[in-house]
């Protein structure tokens, strides 16, 4: 059973489509995410799932009730993006007052702040008063907050924003913490690269509407497509692979080789063994996921205008 | 649960304000600058010593007056150096054998007075030159009846109090014997205040009931009850705009909690807090007067409710424009154009227009104690305004808060509490307020606050964030 249903989702704000029939579903325990250009719709999606905008058409459901509702909302966990904690609270102060709304039993409470403080790398800081934290460490206490009350599932908008490499390991080391615990994580960012290296299931949304949907595999594979490296010294025999009706083409120091439909890459390594070379690279070329966003939006009619690299300006003095 | 949390939240918040501190300082030292006053009875020789200090002063003036016109007249002049009158000096007025009746007596309002009141000449001949000093006011006026008069006046807390003509000791006095029962109820016997501990101002004498009522009344019910109002305002003004901040009401609202709750709780909150400063202000500065005045009226105590109740309809403003704005300037603004148009233009307007309709009858609540005659109806109308005024001012006060009403009523409690119904204050007040009502009032000012907070509760729910 799907955790996320949206059927044919629409929503107005006076004249603009934020969201144009948007259907998609998301099963229990993936980690999904949801890309677009800025405008795309991203956020209004999550906050009409979450009750914090109302849809204007379609229908959205969240663990089998419909989305927004006080008994769906206590089962999940929201890091907005751009989210502005009170400031005058300290890290442990606030995690009491939004699991205290949450309808979390204050003994559970006091056991469980140092606990997920101490999980998001926190704990030396749970009584310091959130003015005094760092962009990365309000991210941090903002995925503290998402996962306090031990959530069904769990939106994250940008979760690694402003989190510096290491942080960003560590929380992608946390979303798959959750997700072995079951959970389920609806992320929204912009760094693809993570995204392509934590998520299950992807959808890509364009003004409004969904353009791409599928697994991080299917989207990024390319098939007939290898790429093939020999040790350093030995020549690439081209022409013989050629021959067999390859198409061959230099690729950095590796080479890059296509297959007819219906060919296989197992008679070129045969190939290779049989002259003797020493295979170091064999990989099935994928396209990134960055690679594909981009494909996608520019298919899709981008909403935003392109920046057109400009001609090198003349002199207007200068005559030629 | 999530009451206490946001009860707590609110609490947090304000404390992390200075506005907050301001507030809690100004308190602290209303409080305390109350609470150091001390009040001394006024003793009655004192008074009548002093008294007769200025009649001195006065009779000397007189005297000096008098001399200059005599020696003007020929007349006199030659009669004066016929019989050899010297005026080098005028008489004097003393007080002799001042004595208590219950000589027992701890308190100086426990018992009763006597003492004799001389006129003394300088000698036999100008005992014999009276016939001079007749000419002059204060001598000649100087029968016992006018004495009665006059003390009764300086000493309107005397009961019985007699002034009649005694044998003179010597020739060249003139003798009366003044004498006073037991007199009144503590709370209307005169006290002078004694500041910084050390410092008696002994030229202010008023019952001790009056300083109650000046601090309760004036000061804390409308100077510092405006005041605490405004420092209320700003620092709760900010608490909905913040709540309703891009990135912080997403998280709040996708909380399962409904909005009208987040909302009405974060007003509550705000409430409580006003309610509780106002216990703390009120409380203090009501113990510390009990302490100094021994005066324990619990009427001022309910400045604590009507103050909060008054902020409520002042806090369901600013929660209407901070849910439509989203700005805490915004929300302070037209808390107070509220504040100006109802308590102000609405308020002090209906309060004078109704002061003339029962002018009447206030002159004649005084002039019934005062024993004067009332004008008549061509000298003073019954209705000093046209009654369309009347009419307009009538339907204006009914369909807006009755935020002066508030005031006014429980200034009526705090002066039922330091008066006695007998009183002249107590006739003219009741005459003053008998068109102001606390049901009335309470009702209409609850009904906007209902319609501001449901108004702001149906726009907050229905808003996408």
């Amino acid at each position: 059973m799907p955790v996320i249903r949206t059927d044919h989702l629409t929503k107005h704000y006076g004249r603009i489509e934020a969201l144009r029939g948007v259907s998609l579903t998301v099963e229990r325990g993936e980690i999904f995410g949801l890309l677009g250009q800025n405008g795309a719709g991203k956020t209004t999606l999550i906050k009409i799932l979450l009750g914090i905008t109302k849809l204007t058409e379609g229908a959205a459901q969240l663990l089998d009730q419909p989305a927004g509702t006080a008994s769906v909302r206590r089962r999940i966990g929201y890091l907005p993006e751009d989210h502005r904690f009170p400031d005058y609270h300290t890290g442990a102060s606030l995690l009491d007052f939004y699991g205290a709304l949450l309808e979390v039993p204050a003994a559970e409470r006091r056991r469980r702040i140092p606990e997920v403080l101490e999980l998001v790398g926190l704990k030396g800081r749970m009584h310091y008063k959130v003015r005094t934290y760092s962009k990365g460490m309000k991210q941090r206490l903002g995925i503290a907050q998402a996962i306090f009350h031990d959530p069904e599932v769990i939106f994250l908008d940008e979760p690694t924003d402003g989190v510096d490499p290491v942080g960003r390991r560590e929380i992608r080391s946390i979303m798959q913490q959750l997700k072995e615990e079951g959970k389920t994580i609806f992320l929204n960012s912009h760094l693809l690269g993570e995204v392509e290296l934590i998520c299950d299931r992807v959808v890509i949304l364009q003004k409004g509407e969904v353009v791409r949907e599928g697994t991080v595999a299917e989207l990024t594979h390319v098939q007939n497509l290898f790429i093939v490296g020999l040790a350093p010294g030995q020549a690439f025999p081209r022409e013989e692979i050629q021959k067999q009706g390859y198409t061959v083409s230099p690729s950095g120091e590796m080479w890059e080789i296509g297959l007819r439909d219906g060919q296989s890459i197992d008679p070129v390594i045969d190939l290779l063994r049989g002259r003797g070379l020493n295979l170091r690279h064999l990989v099935e070329k994928r396209q990134t996921l960055e690679e594909l966003f981009v494909q996608t939006v520019e298919e899709a009619e981008p909403g935003v205008d392109r920046v057109v690299p400009a001609k090198p300006r003349r002199h207007p003095s200068r005559r030629e | 649960m999530k009451f206490l949390a946001i009860l707590k939240d609110s609490l947090r918040e304000a404390l992390d304000t200075w506005v907050f501190y301001v507030m809690v300082g100004i308190s602290l030292l209303a409080i305390l600058f109350i609470g150091h006053v001390a009040y001394r009875p006024v003793s009655v020789e004192e008074v009548v010593r002093s008294n007769m200090t200025l009649m001195n002063m006065g009779l000397q003036r007189a005297f000096d007056r008098t001399k200059k016109e005599a020696e003007k007249s020929k007349k006199v002049e030659k009669e004066k150096k016929a019989e050899g009158v010297s005026n080098d000096s005028p008489p004097s007025f003393d007080v002799q054998d001042f004595e208590q009746t219950n000589p027992d007596a701890a308190q100086p309002w426990q018992t009763g007075y006597r003492f004799y009141l001389t006129l003394s000449f300088q000698d036999e001949q100008q005992a014999k030159a009276i016939r001079l000093y007749e000419k002059l006011p204060l001598v000649r006026n100087k029968t016992s009846t006018n004495f009665e008069k006059q003390f009764q006046a300086l000493c309107p807390y005397l009961k019985n109090l007699k002034v009649t003509v005694a044998d003179p000791k010597t020739p060249t006095e003139m003798r009366y014997l003044v004498t006073a029962d037991s007199t009144s109820r503590y709370q209307d016997w005169p006290h002078y205040p004694v500041v910084f501990f050390a410092l008696p101002i002994r030229v202010i004498r008023i019952p001790i009931n009056a300083y109650v009522q000046f601090w309760e009344s004036w000061i804390i019910n409308w100077i510092g009850a405006a005041v605490a109002l405004l420092l209320s305002t700003i620092i709760t003004a900010f608490f909905i705009p913040n709540m309703l901040r891009k990135g912080t009401v997403d998280l709040l609202v996708a909380k399962p909690i409904s909005r009208p709750t987040l909302l009405l709780y974060k007003y509550i909150g705000g409430l409580l807090f006003i309610f509780l400063n106002t216990i703390v202000v009120v409380v203090g500065i009501w113990f510390v007067l009990g302490l100094r005045t021994n005066l324990w009226g619990v009427g001022f105590l309910l400045s604590i409710p009507v103050l909060t109740f008054q902020f409520a309809l002042y806090y369901a403003v600013s929660t209407l424009f901070a849910v439509l704005s989203r700005s805490p300037i915004v929300a302070i603004l037209m808390t107070c154009l509220c504040w100006f148009l109802f308590a102000v233009i609405v308020g002090i307007g209906f309060s004078l227009i109704d002061k003339t309709r029962s002018f009447r009858d206030i002159l004649q609540s005084q002039t019934e104690i005062s024993g004067e005659e009332m004008p008549s109806e061509e000298q003073l109308p019954e209705r000093l305004l046209p009654a369309w005024v009347y009419t307009t001012a009538d339907i204006v006060h009914f369909v807006t808060p009755h935020l002066k009403d508030l005031d006014t009523l429980t200034d009526k409690w705090i002066l039922d509490d330091v008066t006695t119904p007998d009183s002249r204050d107590r006739k003219v007040a009741n005459k003053l307020y008998e068109n102001f009502h606390w049901t009335e009032a309470i009702a209409v000012t609850s009904l906007y606050i209902v319609t501001l907070l449901a108004f702001s509760c149906w726009w907050f729910a229905r808003k996408d964030y």
